[in-house]
This record gives C-alpha cells, sequence and structure tokens, in this order.
C-alpha cells in the first residue's frame, strides 16, 4: 500500500516543479504513481477526463481523485495538501518581501515584459482550447455573446457561465424532442 | 473578510476548465469590488504565471495574503479548493457514470465555449493594459514590438513556457 506520506510528496514535488499547473503535472504523475503499480493507465485517463470538466481547477481534481483511489479519503487530503503547500509558501513568502522590491524600477520592468508573456499564454489557450471547444458557428457566437456581454456590458462571469446550464438544458430538450418525434 | 472568503470558495465552484478561467473571475470579484487595484491584479498575476503551481491557487493565495496577511493566504487558497475537492470526492462516482448523458454533454458544450469567451475577456483586458497604459491613444510600439518576438520564442518553445518568461523579464528590463 502507499503511505500517506509518498503521496504527500508527490504531490508536493508537482506543486512545487510545475508551472502553469492542470496537464503539466501528469508526466509526473505517470513517472512517480503509474509506473509504480499503484494506478493503471486507464483509470488515470478516466480520471483526467473527469478532472477536465468537474468544477474547480485541473491540478486539484487530479490530486484529489488520485490521492481517493490510493488511500480513501485521507489520500484525497494528502494529495491535495501536497499539490496546494508550495503555492501557499511561495506566494507567502514573495507577497511578504515584494512590496519591497516594488520600488526598484527593473523590477517593474520585469514584470511588464512577464506581462506580455501572460498575455500570449492567456491567447494562445483561448486558441488552443477554442479549436476543441468551438464545434460549430453557434458556439462560435454564443462564446463572442460570452465575451462582450462581460466585456461591454459588465455582466458577471459567473452569471455568463450559468447561462451555459440554461442554454445546454434547452438544447438538450430540443433534440431530445425531436428524436422522440421520429 | 468572510465575504472574501465566500467569493473564493464561489469562484473555486465555477472554475470550470483549469486556472485560466480563475483569472477573470477573480479579477471581476476582487477588482471590481474595489479590493485590490487593478494594476496590482495584474502584477499579482505576473508573479504567479512566473512562480511554480497552479495558477488559480498562486492568485488566491496572494489576493488573501494581500487582503488579510498569513491568515487571509491560507483561508482563501483553502476556500478556493474547498468546492472541487468536496464536490470531486463526493461526486467522482456520479461524475463518471452521467459523463455521458445527453444533458451533461450538452451543460458542458456550452460551458466550455463561455469558458473561451471568459479567457478572451480576460486576454483582451490584461491586453488593453499591456499596450495602452493610458487609453487609446498612448499605444506603445515598443510592447507591440517585444510582443511579436516573445509570440515567435514562445511558438519555438511552447513544451518549456518558463524558458519563454525569463525572456519576457530580461527583455522587458531592458526595453520598458
Amino acid at each position: 500500500m502507499v503511505s500517506l506520506f509518498h503521496i504527500f510528496m508527490t504531490f508536493f514535488k508537482i506543486g512545487l516543479f510545475t508551472f502553469g499547473g492542470g496537464l503539466a503535472m501528469i508526466p509526473i504523475i505517470k513517472r512517480d504513481i503509474v509506473d509504480k503499480g499503484w494506478i493503471e493507465d486507464e483509470v488515470l485517463a478516466d480520471y483526467i477526463a473527469v478532472s477536465q470538466v468537474a468544477p474547480g481547477m485541473i491540478a486539484i481534481n487530479i490530486a484529489t481523485l488520485v490521492g481517493n483511489h490510493l488511500r480513501g479519503r485521507k489520500g484525497s487530503l494528502a494529495a491535495v495538501l501536497g499539490v496546494a503547500l508550495p503555492s501557499l509558501i511561495i506566494i507567502t513568502l514573495i507577497a511578504m518581501f515584494f512590496k519591497t522590491f516594488m520600488e526598484i524600477p527593473l523590477v517593474v520592468s520585469a514584470l511588464k515584459g512577464i506581462l506580455i508573456v501572460v498575455v500570449i499564454f492567456l491567447g494562445y489557450a483561448v486558441i488552443t482550447m477554442g479549436q476543441k471547444a468551438i464545434k460549430n458557428f453557434f458556439l462560435l457566437f454564443y462564446a463572442l455573446l460570452v465575451f462582450s456581454a462581460v466585456y461591454f456590458f459588465n455582466v458577471s462571469t459567473i452569471l455568463a457561465l450559468m447561462s451555459a446550464f440554461v442554454i445546454g438544458t434547452i438544447h438538450a430538450f430540443i433534440l431530445y424532442r425531436k428524436r422522440a418525434d421520429q | 473578510m468572510i465575504e472574501v472568503i465566500f467569493i473564493f470558495f464561489y469562484i473555486g465552484l465555477f472554475t470550470i476548465g483549469g486556472g485560466m478561467v480563475a483569472i477573470p473571475l477573480i479579477q471581476q470579484q476582487v477588482v471590481e469590488r474595489g479590493l485590490i487595484t487593478e494594476e496590482f491584479f495584474h502584477v499579482i498575476i505576473a508573479i504567479a504565471e512566473s512562480t511554480p503551481g497552479p495558477i488559480g491557487i498562486n492568485v488566491a493565495t496572494y489576493v488573501g495574503y494581500e487582503l488579510y496577511g498569513i491568515i487571509g493566504a491560507v483561508l482563501t487558497t483553502t476556500a478556493f479548493i474547498l468546492p472541487s475537492f468536496l464536490i470531486v470526492s463526493l461526486l467522482a462516482k456520479v461524475i463518471i457514470k452521467y459523463r455521458n448523458n445527453l444533458l451533461v454533454v450538452f451543460w458542458f458544450l456550452y460551458l466550455k465555449a463561455a469558458v473561451i469567451g471568459l479567457i478572451l475577456y480576460a486576454t483582451v483586458n490584461i491586453g488593453e493594459r499591456v499596450f495602452m497604459p493610458d487609453g487609446i491613444k498612448s499605444f506603445d510600439f515598443k510592447v507591440l514590438g517585444l510582443t511579436a518576438l516573445l509570440s515567435i520564442l514562445f511558438y519555438l518553445l511552447r513544451k518549456k513556457p518558463w524558458i519563454v518568461i525569463i525572456f519576457g523579464a530580461i527583455l522587458g528590463m531592458i526595453f520598458l
């Protein structure tokens, strides 16, 4: 049986060494957990799929599912603590001292440069995620509608996400009726 | 403080499809309520993206620290993680079972499209500040040049995004 400490350490490493989190953590899970025979590849694939659709961050969802698979509730707690702790420590340390660094013009310039990279990452996410998610013109129209509502009319982002449940339900219902008619 | 904890719990609940979505959600809730200035929020995003760990957690921790110190950092991070931890650990079997249900499939079809709309919103929102800090007349062609250069670098080094961040920092120190 996998020790809780091993679960914790594996996910701690993931939190410490993966940039951006999410799917970047999968190679480490493969090496430290799948390759040791504690979880089957197909099960992990199932968990990854669920993590992407369940609410919450992918990294936390994968940690919860893998931890739970290995050692139940305690395992999932060990995994989630492991994956979140490095962020908590590193960011708190940076935040504690950062106000002093903010006075240095060079640091401000470096951050401006990094923010450009952030915009590129975000734009890239729109394109790559969009290619998978936007399957037809109506979905494109809907995505742009969500964008416009939030950007131009300050509609709440949460409300915008809720609209997906309403439209999804209506669409599914129409399709269901069509099928019933045939 | 309870309000802030509640905000992060609620953001955690609606962060569907990864940390990138957390950026527009947190921005709207935190900046528009006047808890943190937009300018400082962008600093937080730059730091969150250039430090290890899931970006959503990094942003939640930083905002918590900024508002209420170490206790705040622990509380916002916990509040942010809690919904997914609870839902996934309690409902994993249900989610796996109903993943192919017609209704659930359509919910996610539209949710994923909405998420693209929101990430586009974050891109435009932050992009505006980066390219024109003080309205359209302040459009910065130097930034445009750097963006082109960094985009090419990113295209070549997609597998190692942290190198692009280092280049971004260096180029920023030289030109900005």
